[in-house]
Formats: C-alpha cells, structure tokens, sequence
C-alpha cells in the first residue's frame, strides 16, 4: 500500500491517528501530485512550452464536475463553490465527488465502453444476462474494486451469471472465443492482434501463431453450461433403452412424443444453458495454416506473447495463471495501459497514442512520466479513484486549453488538459441534472435485480437436486401441459394472418399481445412444474431493465435517467446515440464527432418540453427572482456554469422583447366583496393564475436559454 | 432540381467517364479525387474490362430480412418434393418464371436480372445481415460501413443538403457508416409516415427568434471561437449551417409523403414497406444516392406458405409500383434497384410446415441502372438444394452493384485503427448482367 506513516505512532495516539490518517492522505496525495506536476515541469522546460494561465474557479468546477460526476454543476452546486473562500476548495471538491453516486454513474460508462456492456447483449439474451453483467460491474465500481483484481476476475470468470456476473465477459463474446482474445489483448494490454487472427499482422510483430497459442489459454472457456444436467438426463434414457433392439429403439426416438418430450426438456433447461465453462477444450491450428512452423489442424502449446515469466502454482488452473500473468506487475503493459487510459480520460489525451495500439518502438510523449506513473499505479493498488484523485490534483489540470488541437502524430506534453466536446453521456445527463431534481439519485431498481439474482439461484439449485426420474416425468407433464398453449399460439398465428390479409389494425395489435401472453405462459409452465405454483418465472426471462415508481420524481417523464440508468447502448435514434454514445460492439467505440442529426437536436429537440416544463429545477431556479438581470443571472450559471459578463447581459437584454421586462404581477389582496366561505379557493385561483403568468413571462426566457444551449461554449468543456 | 446540383453532378459524371474511357482505352488510370485517399496496395483491378460508362447514380436497396425464401419466390420448384404447393407463372420475359407469390412483378420481369446462384457460409441472421451489408464476416474488433456509407465517402453527395444515404425500417444492428467518418453516417429513418426526426422549429419560435436566437449564440461564442478555432469545433457550425439548410429545404419535402396523391400512395401499399419505398423514389429523385428500405418477417420457420405469401403481397406490390413509377418517370436508368437477403431457406420442409436457414443457394435480384432486364443469372438443381450454374459469393453481388454505379473497387480506404478495407472485400463483379 502507499506510504501510511501512521503507523508508526504508538497506539495511545490511535484515535488521533485515525483523523489525523486522513489528513495526511490527503497530504499524501498532495505530494504525489506535486511530484507529477515536477515532472511535467521538467518536459516543459524541455521542450520550451509555453504554460498557458489559470482558468477561474468557475470553468475549473465545470471541468471537475464533467470529468468526476458525469455531468455539469446544479446551479446551487455551482454558487456554492463559487462563493466558497476556502483555498482548498478543489482539493474538498475532488474528495466530495469521487466516490459519489455521480462518479460511479460516470465510471459506468466508462467501464461500459471498455468492456461492450449491453443490456441486451449477445450470450444469454434469454434470461436477460446482459443486465446481470451490468449489475455486477456497477457493483464492482460501488464497492470500489481495485482494476487488477476486476480484470483477474473477468479473464477467471466461471460459473452461471448470477453466481457470478463476471461471466458476462465471455458471454459477450459466446461463440467467439477467438475474438475475445483480441478483445482482451486490445482492453487489458492495449494491444491489437486482430489481424493475426488469420495471418501473420502485416504491422506488427506477431504472428498467427503467436495468436494462437495465447488464445489457448482461454479457448476452453465454453460460454454455456448446463452440460452436466444434459448428460445426465442422456444417461438416463440409455439406461433406461437398454436392452431395446435397434429398430425399437430408433422408433422411440423419432416418435412425435419423443420429439416433444426432448422440446420440453430443453425448455426447462433453458435457463440453465447460459454461463462460462472452463473445459479441456484443445486449440488447434486452423486448416488453412500456411506457414512452416506448423502443421494445420496440429494443437496448439500455449505460450504468452510477453516475456515476464507466466507462474504457475499446483493448484492453479491454465486459466487462472493466464490471469495472473495478465495482471502482474511485472507484465510490461497491463500496468502502462491502465496508467495511460486514466491520464487520458483526466486530460483527454493520452500519454500514448492511440490508447488501445501499443508497439514495440511505442514511445510515450514523457516517458519519464508514464514512468512515474506506472510505479504510482502500483503503489496506489490499481485503486482507480485514488489515482484519480491524484490526478485531478495536478496543477497543469487547472490550465487553460491551448488552442491548437495536436493530432496522433504530434507529440503532446500536457500544460493542460485538452479542448474536447461533452461526451454523448455528458450532455444527456447534463440535460437530466437540468430537468429532474437529483438526477444522480434516480436509479433502476436494484431490488428487482437482486430479487431475479435470488430466483434463479432458486431455480438452479432446485434443477440439480431433482432425480433424473422425476426430472423427466415433470417434463413430460410439461409436455402435456404445454401442448394445449401450443395450440393455441398457433391458432392465434393462424387468426394474426387473417387478421393482417384484412388490415384490421386494432385485431392485429390485440392478436400480438395475446401471442405474447401465451409465449409467456408456455414458459410458465415448465417453471413452475419446477418450482411450484407461486414462482416468479417473470425474473427468470426478463430482459430489459427494472424501474419502480418513486414519489420524488413524480409526474417526471420516465425516459429522463442518467445515462447508466437506461437500456445501454441506447437505442439507434436515441439522443445518445446521435450524439455518439458507442454502439458497443467494438471496445471503445464512443465519437465526439458532429452530424446533422446533432444539430437538430439542439435546434429543435424533444428534450427542450422537459427543460422548459415548470417543475424542471431550470425553470424553478428562474421563476424564483424577479428581475431580468437576475434571471439571465440564472440561465448563465445553470447552463453555461459561469456569471454572465456585462457584455454579455447587455447582449441578453437587447434580445428580449419589451414584453418580458414588464414587472412580474404580484398577489393582490382579496376584496372584501368576496364572501368568507369562498375565500380560500379564491385564493388558491389566484396562485394558480398567478404561478401560470409567471411562467409566461418566462418564456422569453426560454428563448435565451436555447441560445445558451446552441453555444458551443455549452458543449465543450473548456 | 437545384440547377447548380445538376451542374455539380454532370460535372463529377463526365469526370467519371473521362477518367473509366481512359483507363480501358489507355491502361491508365486517372481518378481525379484520388488525391485525398490512400491508393497503394492490391492494384487498381486493370484486368477488368471497363467497357462500359456506368449509368446508374442512385441505389434503392431493398432489403428482405430474416433470410427470404428463394423457392417461394424468385427460384420456383414446381411439381418437385421441395417446392411445395408454390406453383410458378409465366411472366412477360421469355422463359423466366416467378413464384406464384409474385403475379404483379411477373408484369416487370423485362426489367430485373434474377441472381438464382447466390451462396454465402453464413447461416445465423447477425452474421449473414452483415455480411451481405458489407461484403466483410463479422468481427468483434471493427465495425464495416455499409455500401451507402461506402458510396458517400468514395463518390461523395449530389445534393448538399440532404443526407448521402438513407436507411429506412433497419434495426439497430445495421452497421451504418461503421469505422467511416459520422459525416458518412446513413440517416435512419424508422417510420417513413413520420419523416425526419427535429426538423420543426419548437413550438411558439417563429422563424424572426430562431435566426435572431442563433445570432445570439454566435455572438455570445465569439471570444471561444476565436481563441478555439478547431476543426472539432468549426466542425460544428458547420453541421449547424447544413441543419439550417435542411431546416429550409424544399427538399426536406421530400420526407413527406402526403404531397403524392392517394392513389400513388395507395399503389405503393398502405404499408411501412411500400411507404418506405415511395420515400426511396422521392428521396432518390431529389440525388439522394442510396436509400435502404427493409421488410421483415421472412424467417419463416413455421407455416411457410402462409407466411410467405403474405410477405409477397407486401413485396410484390411496393416493388412493381417502384419498377412502374420509375420507367414512368424516366429514372429507372440511372437508379439500381437491388433485391437482397442473407440467405434462403431449405428445400426440405420441416415438421412445421416450414423451411429452415439454407445459405448454400438464395436468389437475390438487380433492376435498372444499367442493368439487362429480362434475364436470369445461375441456377440452382432440379430441387433447389445447390447451386449448379453460375455460383456468386456476396462480394461479388455487391461488387456487381459498385460496378453498375462505377464506384473503384480497388480503393483502399484504412480504419482507424489502420486495418486495410475495399468496398466490397475481394468480390468480382458480374459484368455480363450489364
């Protein structure tokens, strides 16, 4: 662990150690940052760069709040700080918001990125395993796991995905374990190899045989399970046809109670299919292998493409030494990668570039820093959010961003960090923290997930403790049971195509659900011959995600999450993804690129009716003052995070109609004509009149607003 | 039509054919706009016969998703064990028959060129959907552009302010423009009765606060632009310029269906499919180069021949009134019409009155642009099980499709990540279909 002087205080000191623990961390992060802030001194001078000025305290919130919460300061969130005279407010700022829900809501999509999380992702779609691999890493990042360990328990992974959730890693790739190699490789050691997937890489140093036998570490790992139950239901029925002659024998076997027998079976398996296996499956050589140093279709020796030495203990299984030798400190870039990858997401640009396409001749722009950083990394225990809080330290952090923009090619040498756009997720959840109030406290509902991590556990202890016996005859009653839905799903086939040759849209839509409601029941069915009448089965075959109604967000459109908190990736069309939220089917495959599409959006998009809606804390906040000055006051720090300038109020006033710098009504006093019993829902007619002029006069406002909103000062964070 | 777009378009056609006559009459080529993009590598494909100026400018792409049955349809098997009850008709091409399902096409069959030999390895629906999108397997590490992405960024817009390619009713796995640039990106429509999406100002802007809106907000910017002038940041106003423009488009009209008559409408199908495939004429008449429009519901593993011909209706009905209105307006010419799936299905019926994946033989279909009517390319064996004339690879159907547009096949354009890609892999074009 990193330096802990405290211990070395006798114990009568203990209780003050323990404040003073805290303290001293964050000296200690202090210190570490000043020694990355000498380094960086040092290239500067160098390299003769010109460190540029400070930016002030209102474009540094905006940077730290974007880059560690996700999304841009509340409008109290940016005063306070504002109005804070303390001269550690960064430092207090950094510390109040790593670890918070908005961090965690932040690292999600940056783990989401890397690893291609889906919601409805490829192995497994079924049983809604993409959601289970999505809880796990949210877990992960709350619990605050160390990214060795979690790269460890990923490439390890075994087991069904609520035992485990980890198997979501190969899952993801089911029936591609070749491409998960890659995967892993490009994700973990920053390395490409895909190319040599079929030949020898064409850029790079390693051949297709190099591939190979670092796929065959993992090449056994299956990315289904149930195996086990399988033969032992085929067991059973060989011993039971014993002693049948051949022809009797096939017969049983093609009879049509056979065939719908062996479905029902494997419908009450279903859910049991899905997970990772690690088996003794051999790797070989491709028929097609065209090189001297092996013959096609020959096994594979497993052999890792660094040199640092792959340990294995008795004990240890291929698999676990290969993750081992991953993650080792010793490994020449798993450590690098990750280092780099941090910097990156804290100055927007890596220390080596591309992140993800290390080389032999890879050379970073400060070796001397990528360095230091590595022995940090180390020392920090690949604790994520203590390197990070170190970073976000760094006094080239709170500089201004150069105004050039250094391609691949040009060496960089941070004197700041660099101009980007929001991410798509950034702008999204900046719209959310601007239409709901506590956006980083919205959430899918993780009682639902845990309830469905809870069932199946059920159901698979419950399939594996049944008699082979009465596995089958429960499939068998299954069969009966089922053949009356079946008939009525083809029946109900058979009137939707009637009903579609008439066009008749009302018994079409109703002939669909009913289809759907019976394919539910089917598989009802063999659940709950399994588990008993009262079983959940709908936690067994959901797939999308778990919302539960919340009073504090009531009368809030359920479409307005943060961006962790909905189906991931969003789908085509989506605000996130016109705004280029990665599709997630290559790692890292997020742009800050601009479209058209975009710019409607922000001319002209949907979200502005949840903006402008007056209980969306924007509107709130504007409604509270009175005066045209102090609502542009607002609108500036809302949005743009910042006061305006006088310019710039000036400019604001001369583009409102003399219609919004009317003064605003105000409550009169209730006649004296109005009789007592009526006075009260007098009064109530009046606020309410009163509250709806109010915010008329603030749709002028609106207007503004939306320039703001079309700034490009809005989406990119300076 | 714009006149400057027209003079823009002629421009890069005469440019065209200047530089493909050159290279067949003198062994050398010349591409004007080569400049920009990485030429090196595998040769620039001079053993081709380039004896042909293409006259296709446009694509309307038709896509049948779920693998579409090839004996039902375009391949009929009548009187044998595997064709079922489908029966086949005689249609006004000589010697070409059509499945039952298709009567209405049996009219335009003097325009389309059946492809009855298609084979593809690839029998799963996400691999064989992308394969056929993008002539490359699917890989877990790079995302390919599809072929309206591809003919943007190797041909480049005729109208500048609608989209280069449209893709309508496509499902969220289509690979769009892949590893391209977003300014190739395929707009994607997902109803064509809606139109484009944020294309109306809010509701209460009038168009005086919208520019003077915008005016504000450049005003406001102008220490930040001036101190940040980026390509990522101009890259904006940019976009910002073209969605005004589209904003202010006539051509926007274009996304809106109700200008045609009811009976045009009607003529299509009352249906997304047909309606889609109206949008593509209208889309395609005002220089949008490629519009995709995709009908589901072909994987019919279950009730075949009731399902399949009620997809044909669909089918049948949007495709002939295409066929019809673009002759009638002059435009089949220079607008390909392509019939794709990502593969057939099996002779054998099953158990389920259905048939099963069968990549091994598939029809796929080309119309217009250049293509000879009236003609069928390969067959398959008297059951329809493999394919006995003429075998074409994905690559080489949608090589074919580049060739009739005149797009280079040789070019190399790199990723990102600066992996080597053509357009469509290593597939030869049939030219004898031109």
């Amino acid at each position: 662990m990193g330096m802990k002087p405290y211990f070395f205080l006798p114990i009568f000191l203990l209780p003050l150690a323990i404040t003073f623990s805290d303290q001293l961390s964050s000296k200690a992060i202090r210190a570490e940052a000043v020694a990355i802030d000498q380094i960086l001194k040092d290239a500067h001078k160098q390299h003769k760069v010109k460190v540029p000025e400070k930016i002030d305290d209102a474009l540094l919130a905006r940077r730290l709040y974007l880059k560690i919460a996700g999304r841009i300061p509340t409008h109290e969130e940016i005063t306070s700080y504002l109005a804070n005279r303390s001269e550690s407010k960064k430092a207090q700022l950094v510390n109040e918001l790593i670890g918070s829900s908005a961090y965690s809501s932040q690292m999600f999509n940056w783990w989401a990125d890397l690893l291609r999380l889906k919601t409805r992702m490829r192995g497994g779609n079924q049983i809604g395993a993409g959601q289970l691999y999505v809880h796990w890493v949210k877990e992960q990042i709350d619990k605050n796991v160390p990214f060795d360990q979690m790269a460890f328990e990923l490439i390890t992974a075994e087991g069904y995905p609520w035992e485990n959730g980890a198997v979501g890693y190969y899952l993801r790739d089911a029936g591609m374990p070749l491409d998960n190699m890659s995967n892993t490789t490009q994700v973990f050691l920053g390395t490409q190899m895909v190319c040599a997937q079929c030949h020898n890489h064409p850029f790079d140093r390693w051949t297709q045989m190099d591939y190979y036998q670092m796929a065959s570490y993992t090449y056994g790992i299956n990315s289904s399970r149930g195996g086990d139950l399988q033969s032992k239901i085929k067991k059973y029925f060989e011993k039971k046809h014993q002693g049948l002659s051949y022809k009797d024998k096939k017969k049983k076997l093609q009879s049509k109670e056979s065939a719908a027998l062996r479905r029902s079976i494997q419908e009450m398996l279903r859910p049991l299919r899905y997970g990772a296996t690690h088996t003794g499956r051999k790797l070989t050589l491709p028929h097609d292998y065209q090189y001297d140093d092996g013959k096609p279709k020959s096994a594979v020796t497993a052999s890792p493409i660094f040199d640092n030495e792959l340990k294995t203990t008795s004990g240890d299984s291929k698999v676990h030494a290969y993750g081992k030798w991953m993650i080792d400190p010793e490994n020449p870039r798993f450590t690098k990668v990750i280092a780099n990858r941090m910097w990156t997401k804290v100055f927007g640009r890596g220390l080596v570039e591309p992140v993800d396409d290390w080389r032999d001749n890879t050379k970073a722009s400060i070796p001397a820093l990528l360095e230091h950083l590595e022995k940090l990394m180390v020392q920090v225990d690949y604790d994520l959010s203590e390197f990070q809080r170190i970073l976000f330290q760094v006094t080239a952090f709170e500089n201004s961003s150069p105004s050039f923009a250094p391609n691949v090619e040009t060496p960089y040498y941070f004197e700041a960090p660099l101009l980007e756009r929001m991410s798509a997720e950034q702008i999204w959840d900046s719209f959310v923290s601007l239409s709901i109030p506590d956006s980083d406290e919205r959430k899918q509902h993780s009682e639902a997930i845990n309830q469905r991590l809870d069932r199946f556990q059920e159901y698979q202890d419950t399939m594996y403790s049944l008699e082979e016996e009465k596995l089958v005859k429960l499939a068998r009653k299954g069969s009966k049971a089922s053949k009356e839905i079946n008939n009525q799903m083809e029946d109900l086939q058979k009137q939707l195509r009637e009903a579609q040759a008439a066009d008749d849209r009302e018994a079409i839509s109703r002939l669909r659900r009913q289809y759907g409601q019976a394919r539910n029941q089917q598989r009802t069915v063999f659940a709950k011959l399994v588990m008993g009448p009262d079983f959940e089965v709908r936690s067994l075959y959901g797939t999308g995600n778990s919302y539960k109604k919340n009073d504090r967000w009531k009368g809030f459109s359920s479409q307005i999450y943060r961006a962790s908190e909905l189906q991931t990736p969003a789908n085509p069309g989506h605000f996130l993804q016109e705004f280029g939220q990665s599709d997630r089917e290559v790692a890292d495959n997020s742009n800050r690129d601009a479209s058209v599409p975009q710019a409607l959006t922000l001319l002209n998009g949907t979200f502005y009716g949840a903006l402008f809606n007056k209980h969306s804390p924007l509107m709130k906040k504007l409604t509270q003052v009175k005066k045209p000055e102090a609502k542009i006051d607002v609108l500036f720090l809302s949005i743009l995070n910042r006061k305006p300038t006088n310019e710039e109020i000036k400019a604001c006033m001369d583009e409102l109609s003399p219609n919004a710098l009317l003064p605003i009504p105000v409550a009169q006093k209730i006649p004296n004509r109005i009789p007592k019993d009526k006075r009260k829902a007098y009064q109530k007619n009046i606020e309410k009149s009163l509250a709806n002029a109010q915010f008329n006069q603030n749709r002028e406002y609106f207007a503004l607003a939306w320039s703001l909103f079309n700034t490009r000062q809005f989406s990119f964070i300076q | 039509m714009n006149h400057s777009s027209k003079l823009f378009s002629d421009e890069l056609n005469r440019r065209r054919f200047v530089s493909l006559a050159a290279k067949s009459f003198l062994g050398v080529s010349i591409l004007p706009w080569a400049s920009h993009t990485h030429l090196n590598g595998a040769g620039l494909g001079l053993n081709r016969p380039l004896n042909h100026a293409p006259k296709a400018k446009n694509v309307i792409y038709l896509y049948m998703s779920g693998g579409m049955t090839h004996l039902d349809t375009f391949d009929p098997k009548p009187g044998t064990e595997t064709g079922g009850p489908t029966t086949a008709i005689k249609t006004n091409a000589d010697g070409i028959q059509l499945a039952e399902n298709l009567p209405l096409l049996a009219n335009h069959a003097e325009k389309i060129a059946i492809v009855r030999g298609m084979t593809s390895t690839k029998g799963a629906h996400q691999q064989g959907n992308y394969f056929m999108h993008t002539s490359y397997a699917q890989r877990a590490t790079i995302v390919h552009p599809s072929m309206g992405a591809w003919m943007t960024r190797l041909d480049g817009r005729f109208n500048p302010t609608l989209p280069g390619a449209v893709v309508v009713g496509g499902g969220s796995q289509h690979p769009l423009s892949g590893f391209l640039p977003t300014s190739h990106q395929p707009l994607a429509v997902g109803n064509p009765n809606e139109g484009l999406k944020n294309c109306r100002m809010l509701w209460g802007m009038t168009e005086e606060k919208f520019e003077s809106g915008l005016n504000l907000s450049q005003k406001l910017d102008r220490k930040f632009t001036e101190k940040y002038n980026l390509d990522h940041v101009n890259a904006y106003s940019n976009m910002y310029e073209d969605a005004v423009r589209l904003m202010k488009s006539k051509d926007l009209k274009a996304f809106d269906l109700k200008e045609e008559s009811e009976s045009t409408r009607e003529s299509y199908g009352e249906d997304n499919f047909g309606q889609g495939v109206l949008l593509a004429r209208r889309l395609v008449e005002r220089q949008v180069r490629f519009v995709e429009v995709q009908l589901g519901g072909w994987d019919t593993h279950q009730n075949n021949f009731s399902r399949v011909p009620e997809r044909c209706a669909i089918l049948d009905q949007a495709l002939s009134a295409l066929l019809n209105d673009l002759s009638k307006r002059g435009l089949l010419e220079e607008t390909l019409v392509v019939l794709a799936t990502e593969f057939g299905r099996t002779p054998n019926i099953n158990v389920n009155e259905g048939r099963d994946h069968y990549p091994k033989a598939f029809s796929c279909m080309l119309a217009g642009g250049g293509i000879k009517g009236g003609q069928v390319w390969g067959a398959t064996d008297l059951e329809g099980r493999e394919v006995s004339e003429q075998r074409v690879e994905i690559p080489d159907f949608n090589a074919t499709i580049a060739y009739a547009l005149g797009l280079p096949l040789d070019e190399i354009i790199y990723s990102p990540t600066r992996r080597p890609f053509t357009l469509t892999d290593k597939g030869q074009p049939l030219t004898q279909l031109i």
